[in-house]
Parts: structure tokens; sequence; C-alpha cells
């Protein structure tokens, strides 16, 4: 970073000089004493500030610095002496070292910087050059350049005697963005409560909730410093886990042919972490001490810290000891891979901040880790719009970390896993308190069908990032890192829509309804006349690219706003009672129902069943039936028969009666003619033998003539014989 | 749509459509079946855009000779994770259009599953259409795509498709959003197979009375 050119931005307030300073100045280290002093003034306005000016230059001026110190770790070469501190210590450091610039007022870049960065080039080098930031940050040195700290105040960072004065002064034509302003905005009248902050950090949130809560909430809802937000973000989520950033590099090196491909980060980090082994345990150690204090986001988690790192070690050693993947396995990771991929680039949140160009790979490698870490969440989309806020704060390897803690110990895991039971529960808890808190807006939206689950999904499952301005984004982080996640995000939803409650109650048609949900619900918080400070706030991760999202929002607001929402754990608990037993209940009617049904078709093929057989015996019947009637028919036909043959044999017998008589008379009088002709017959025979003797003697009498003829012949012709001889002789 | 001659408005009703189908794993900066949506209702095709998260809401009127009909369409995300949401879109749907890729064989088993649960879970009368898409990469085919397949990237044959969509009742087409081809047509076949006794249901008469009232 040397070799950067560190300029203070070229600020027309006079009072204010021109001090070029490196960052490993020892100089501008401030001591606690000398902001409380300059705390207790509450600076009011004396010079009329713009309504929105809520800023003095110790926090607004300013760079991406702590990006570039994050990297501090990472990016130095092996076996430098930084090495040796465990992570809380390592987070701690850091956060003195942003403290010192800030409290110094020195900016990364001066404005001969900016047309180069709109390029897009100066922030990708920016996040890989870093190394060569020197590490300023050993604590005693920190410690004993206290004693500077009043002198370098007033020289670096009050220009002038009124603290009020020191309003950001940047030329309000420049489009946001195109100045390296910092952070989103704590409020005009706070001054960055750097005490606070740092015993946030020294001493663990838990600590300071109890013994200053209402000072930490105001720090909170006014927004974490932005130089600093990455590191207050990993102190209240005790996410720092170095056992995790070490599996981080070989997770996302898992399944490439050249694990060397991201070497330089993953080189970098596992050197930086093998050197800080010694000092894990320390790490998990740091974040049980603060477990039986409950701070609001612990309270669902307050038990688990250990059982948490117990969870993460166990993980981890599986995830060393796994074996070579198979092809089958590498397929899979394929696929995933392929799946992250099509997701990243324009298809994410915030493509549209050229730093975002620069931190695609740090979302493919925290997308790829966390699904392969967590196989049974895997990727799902959603993920990546949430890691991507986290890597605009911090380096991947720690975004990794943060997302890890908020899946398992925030909840939001219950939202990604199979079936999302974590989401349906926050829809229900949110219709519940639209239902409760708004009635009519509630009763309004559901007349016209558009319930929760049609425009709050998005939310929830992308904690606003979806289509939400960035600059609303990191405070609703703010407050879901410190409230816990359930509260969080039910208060920003009922928030907006209680801000929108006219608009909405307005419109009358579902998709104008469903659009404005969607799109414009954040339009209540621009800021219609923004002050310098907020156009700085607003620019702070580069221009956008197309000069779209210009507006600049009243983060301020939402998140007061937010804060005001009553929505006690008590409700919260209870909506989830609520929605626990209409989930049993439904269960159990769907038992009820698949029971019922299975009973019903049961019940409805014994009626058909039942149905054949009584048709069967219908038609039996009916042929009964018929045959009966048939048979009736036939029998009456019979009788008439019956009748009718009686008669004839009546008749028939009368005729037999007197048949006999007369037959016997006909047979006489026939016998008797028989025997008349029987006589006739007798005497005509005897007549015709008495004939025949006659005629028997006549033929003796004949033949006896005829011999004598015959005699007489013979005697004759022997005459004629003689007389013929004599005649001749 | 564009014959705006008639004297008298057409009686007009809204209808919800929800779309359905898996998510367009792997291909490169391809058509997701919000495409198709995205080119009915604007008659253009997004490459690349922002995945969906639950679901992205759409409208877009469509008219028929006898009346015109105002679709609101719910476009469901496509990861499978994200599933268990889809009732929540599909309660109350008088139309679903489930969507495959006609070169992955594996998507249609998926289409099937979410008509099965459609006829399982919807609400009865629901009108189903199994839409085919990307009909541009099987460009050899012909605009029926029955003959002429098999040596392209087609996975599913036309004809499987078709018979499995008659067997269960479904509108079928094939269609490319990428080309606009036949994407109209299917919705207003759907609204053509809506039944007219379901457009006098209570919403659309709400509409009415509100606008008379107004």
């Amino acid at each position: 970073m040397a070799s950067t050119p560190i300029i203070e931005k070229p600020v027309p307030t006079p009072a204010r000089p021109p001090v070029a300073r490196k960052f490993n100045s020892p100089f501008s280290w401030l001591s606690r004493a000398t902001t409380g002093t300059d705390k207790k003034p509450a600076s009011p306005p004396a010079t009329s500030p713009p309504p929105h000016d809520r800023r003095n230059t110790t926090s607004t001026v300013g760079s991406n610095s702590e990006l570039m110190l994050s990297k501090l770790d990472e990016g130095d070469e092996p076996g430098s002496a930084t090495k040796s501190r465990h992570s809380q210590s390592s987070l701690k450091d850091r956060f003195k070292i942003v403290r010192m610039r800030e409290e110094a007022g020195i900016s990364a870049f001066d404005e001969g910087s900016v047309p180069e960065a709109t390029n897009g080039g100066v922030f990708g080098n920016f996040m890989g050059r870093s190394a060569s930031v020197a590490s300023p940050t050993s604590p005693s040195i920190a410690e004993k350049d206290e004693s500077f700290a009043p002198t370098m105040k007033h020289s670096a960072s009050s220009p002038g005697p009124s603290p009020i004065t020191r309003k950001p002064t940047i030329n309000p034509n420049l489009p946001p963005g195109t100045v390296s302003g910092m952070s989103t905005a704590p409020d005009a009248d706070a001054e960055v409560d750097w005490d606070l902050w740092q015993a946030v950090v020294n001493e663990g949130p838990a600590a300071v909730a109890r013994s200053s809560p209402e000072q930490l909430n105001r720090a909170i809802a006014g927004g974490i410093p932005q130089a600093i937000r990455g590191v207050i973000w990993q102190v209240l989520a005790m996410s720092k886990n170095e056992d995790l950033e070490a599996i981080y590099p070989q997770l996302v090196a898992r399944g490439s042919d050249k694990p060397n491909i991201n070497g330089n980060t993953a080189d970098g980090n596992s050197s930086s972490n093998r050197s800080s082994k010694g000092k894990e345990s320390l790490a998990s150690s740091a974040s049980s001490i603060h477990s039986d204090n409950s701070t609001p986001p612990m309270a669902d988690g307050a038990t688990s810290p250990s059982l948490e790192t117990l969870a993460v070690t166990s993980r981890l050693a599986a995830l060393k000891a796994r074996p070579d993947p198979t092809s089958e396995q590498l397929a899979k990771l394929h696929k995933l891979e392929k799946a992250i991929k099509r997701d990243l680039g324009t298809r994410t949140s915030y493509s549209k901040y050229i730093m975002a160009a620069g931190l695609q790979d740090g979302l493919y490698g925290v997308c790829k880790a966390y699904a392969l870490y967590d196989e049974e969440v895997g990727y799902a989309q959603g993920m990546n719009f949430i890691v991507m806020p986290l890597l605009f704060n911090m380096p991947e390897e720690e975004a990794f970390c943060m997302l890890v803690r908020i899946m398992y110990q925030y909840g939001l895991r219950q939202m990604f896993i199979q079936d999302m039971p974590g989401l349906h529960l926050h829809l229900y808890q949110f219709s519940r308190l639209l239902e409760d808190l708004e009635p009519a807006l509630y009763c309004h939206l559901h007349r016209r069908g558009v319930s929760p689950n049609l425009y709050a999904t998005q939310w929830f499952l992308t904690l606003f990032a979806y289509r939400f301005p960035l600059q609303l984004v990191l405070r609703i982080y703010d407050l879901i890192l410190s409230e816990g996640l359930e509260g969080a995000i039910l208060k920003f939803g009922i928030v907006l829509m209680q801000k929108n409650r006219e608009t909405l109650l307005g419109m009358k048609d579902m998709s104008a309804l469903t659009n404005f949900l969607k799109d414009r619900l954040f339009d209540v918080y621009i800021d219609k006349a923004p002050s310098a400070s907020s156009i700085l706030d607003s620019g702070f991760f580069g221009s956008a690219l197309n000069g779209v999202d210009r507006e600049v929002y009243r983060a301020d607001m939402l998140v007061q706003d937010a804060c005001s929402v009553k929505i006690t754990p008590e409700m919260l608990a209870s909506y989830a009672a609520e929605w626990e037993e209409q989930q049993r209940a439904e269960s159990q009617r769907q038992n009820e129902l698949q029971i019922l049904k299975s009973q019903c078709t049961s019940l409805q093929s014994q009626v058909r069943r039942l149905e054949e057989a009584a048709e069967q015996s219908d038609t039996e019947h009916v042929q009964v039936a018929s045959e009966l009637v048939r048979i009736k028919v036939e029998n009456e036909e019979l009788q008439d028969q019956n009748e009718s043959l009686k008669g004839q044999v009546e008749e028939l017998k009368n005729v037999v009666a007197h048949q006999t008589e007369e037959v016997e008379a006909r047979l006489r009088a026939e016998m008797d003619a028989v025997m008349q002709r029987n006589i006739e017959v007798h005497n005509l025979n005897r007549a015709v033998e008495e004939e025949k003797q006659e005629m028997e003697r006549a033929l003796v009498d004949t033949k006896l003539r005829l011999a004598q003829i015959n005699s007489e012949y013979e005697a004759i012709k022997q005459k004629w014989a003689s007389i013929t001889q004599m005649l001749n002789s | 749509m564009s014959d705006g001659a008639t004297p008298l408005p057409k009686p007009s009703s809204s209808v919800k459509l929800v779309l359905l189908g898996e998510a367009a794993v792997g291909k490169a900066p391809n058509m997701t079946q919000s495409s198709l949506v995205m080119r009915f209702v604007n008659n253009d095709f997004q490459d690349n855009k922002e995945p969906t998260i639950g679901a992205a809401f759409l409208t877009q009127k469509c008219t028929l000779p006898t009346r015109t009909i105002k679709f609101e369409i719910w476009d469901t995300a496509g990861q499978e994770r994200f599933a268990s949401l889809a009732p929540m879109y599909y309660r109350n749907a008088q139309a679903a259009l489930v969507v495959y890729d006609i070169t992955k064989p594996a998507s249609l088993i998926k289409a099937q599953h979410w008509v099965a649960e459609l006829q399982r879970q919807a609400s009865p009368g629901i009108v189903i259409a199994l839409v085919g898409n990307k009909l541009d990469l099987v460009a050899s085919a012909g605009s029926d795509g029955e003959e002429v397949e098999g040596e392209d990237a087609r996975g599913v044959p036309a004809a499987q498709a078709r018979s499995y969509a008659e067997e269960e009742g479904l509108l079928f087409f094939e269609t490319s959003a990428k080309t606009g081809e036949r994407v109209a047509e299917v919705f207003t076949a759907i609204a053509g197979a809506i039944p007219e006794t379901q457009l006098k249901g209570p919403r659309g008469g709400q509409r009415v009375e509100e606008r008379r009232v107004e």
C-alpha cells in the first residue's frame, strides 16, 4: 500500500490540513480519553448542518481500509511476526488499526485515483495488493502511542474549532460512488463511539450488552461504522474460527484438477493458518467464554456454542479424513459447481457495484465451500444473495465462517434445509404479526389474494438482499447479527409494511400490489435531499455501473423504525407455538384425510361390489319374474286345453258307449249276412260237385265210346289195307 | 390482441396461472421456464436474468374472440429445494403450465411429478398444459417434430410426450422461448380451455363489482 499515493481528500474545508499520512504511523492511535471528551459536548449543531449531514469526518472519510486490513493475515508472507495470534486478538488488532486510521482521518484514495477506480481496475488490484500493507498492529505499539493521541487528534481529525463544521465536503454534483466515501451512516449527531466498539471487540458483545446495553443498542441502531463493520460483525456473531478458515481453501479446491488454481489465496491462507494452529483452541474457548451471557442473538443458541464447536471439529475431522473423491462424487461436484456458476455475475445481487466484479471468485468459493461443508443443505439459490454483503466486508474465508455461523447459530439453516420449515415458520409469524399490528392492511391484502407468502419469501430467503439497496441491507445485517435473525427480519418486514400502509391501502389491483411489494417498498426511505455524507455512504462500493440505484436511502430511519416495532420474543414464541400446533393439526388432518381416503376407497370398492351383486340379483329377479309370468300364461293355456280335452273325452265316451251296441248290431247283421251267404255258397258248391260227378260219368262214357270208335277205326283201317293190297296186287 | 375495432368491450376476467418445471440445470445461458413467460409477456427473450427466489409475478392479457383474459402468472423457482414453496403458488390456480426440456428426458419425469402433484393437490378442474421447450435446439425437426427426430439433440420424442398428455388429459405443446415459436399459442389454448363457469368465480366477479363501484 505504501506504493499507492495516499493523499488526503482534497477537502475545501480550510481547517483541514492536507496531511498525507502513512497507515503505519504510530501516532494516529487515539486514546480513549480523547474520544471520551470529544463525545461529551454532544456536538449541538452550531452551524446548522443540512438535515442529513449525519457524519463527521472521523467516520466518513476513509477508505476500504478495513478490507485491506482484513487481508493482512492472509496476505502477509509466511513467517511474519504477526502470525502468532489467535483469532480473537487478530480481530482486536484489526480493529485497532482501523480505529487508528479512522480517527486520524486518512483516506485511502485521493480523488485522483477515482477515475481509475471507476474503470474497475483499481479495486481488483487493491483487493489483491493489500498484502503489502505493513503490520503496525502489534498491540504494544498501539498502547504506547496513546500519549500522542491528543495532539494528533487535533491535527488529524478535527479540522476546525467546532467539530460540527467537519462535515464532509464533497462536490454534490458527483454521482454517488465516485467518491470513496465510507460506510452506511451512523447518525449525524452521534459521533462514533470508538470506546464502545473497542469494548465490544475486547470484551465481547455479551459483556458490553450487560454493562451498557442502551449504549450498545443505540450504537448498533445507529449503524456500525463501515470501516469496522466486518470486524464488528464477526465479533457479534463470534464467527471467527480458524479451523473453518483452514478447511476453506481445501473445500474450494476440491474436485479441481489443479488445486493451485486458487493457489494465491489458498497458499496464503493455509500458511497463515498453519502458523496459528497452536492457538486454535483459544478461538473456540473465546467463543464459549461468552456463552453464558445471553446476548440477544445468542438467546436461541446460548447453550450451544461449545456444542457447535464440537460439531465443527468433528465435521472438520470428517472432511479431512475424506478419501479421494470417486468419479460419481466428482460428477456431483461438477454439477454443483455448474449450478453455482450459473448464479454468478449479473445474476446475483449488487452486481452493478464495481467492487462486486472482483468478488465473484469469493462468492463462488464461499457458496461451493458451504455446499460441501453442509451437504444436507448444499447450495440453494438465495445463498448467493446472502453471501454478497458479507464479502463486501470481509475476506472470503471469514465470510465462509460467518455464513456457517449464521446458518447454524442464527437459524438460517432452517430456512434452507429440505422443505424449508424455518421459512414457513417465519412467513407464518410475519403473517400473524401483520394481522395483529396492521389489521386493516392485512385484511386489504388478504382480500386481494396477496398473502405474505407471495412477497416475503424473497425477503427472508435472501435476508432482504434480493432487491433491496445495499445501503439498507448492510444495516439490516447489523441488526440481524446483534439481535438475532428471526426478530430482525420480522421487524424489518413489518416496518416496511407499516411505512407503506397508505400506499398499499390505496392499491386495488393484485398485480399492482404485488409489483409494488416486490420493487418499490423501500422507496419510502429514499432521501429526497441527500446530504453530502449520505452520498458518500452510498458510494462506498464503487459507482453503480449503469447509474442505476443512485438513490440515497435514509437507513437510520429504517433501523430506528424497525427497532421501534414492538416484537417481543414471547410474541414470536407464541406464534411459533401456534404454527407448530397448526402444523401438527395439519399433519393430523393430513393423516386423518389419508386414512379417510383409504377407507373411502375401500368402501367405494365394497359399494361397487355390492352394487354389482345387487345388479346381478336384480337381473335374476327380473328373469324369475318374467319366467313366472310366462309360466302363468302357459298354465292358463294348458287349463283351457284341458277343458276342451275334457269335453272331447266326454264326447268320445258318449260315442264309445253308443258304438258297442251299434257294432254288435252291425256285427250280428253282418254275421247273419255272412251265414246266409255261406249257406248259399255251400249249396252252390254241392250243386257244382253233383255237376262234376255227372260230367265225370259223361267222360267215362265218352272214353268208352272213344275206345269203341278206335277199335272200329282199326278194323276199318285193316280192311282199307287188305282192300289196297288186293287192289295193288 | 390486435383487433381493437370491437365496439363493446369484451367480458374480461383474470386467471391465475402457475408455472412449474425443473430448473434449467447446466445449460449455459439458456432459457428457463420464465423465459417462456418473458417471451409471452414482453415478446422478448432474456438470456440471463437473476434467479427466481420464491416466485416471480407477471401479468399479461390474452384476447379471445369472445372475451379477454388477464393472466396472473406466478413463475416458481425451478430449484428442487424450492419445491415445498410451490403449493403456496398453485393454490387456487386455474391453470398450470408444466414445462420440460425436450433435450432432457429427466426433465419430463420431473414434469410428470408436477402433473401428478397438481392433480392431487391443486383445485379440481385446473387446466394443465404440458410444454416441451427448447424446440430451437432440435432445429432439424419440423414444427411438429414428429417425423424428423432422432439424430439431433432431442431427448424426448414428441409422440411419447403427446401420448402421455392425452392419457392425463393435458394440453400439449412444443415451443421455443428463444424464437418465440408457438409460445402465444400455448396461452391462447389455455385461455380457451378454461371453462366459462370458472371465470365467473368469486375473484372475477368481485373485480367487476369493484370497478362498477368505482
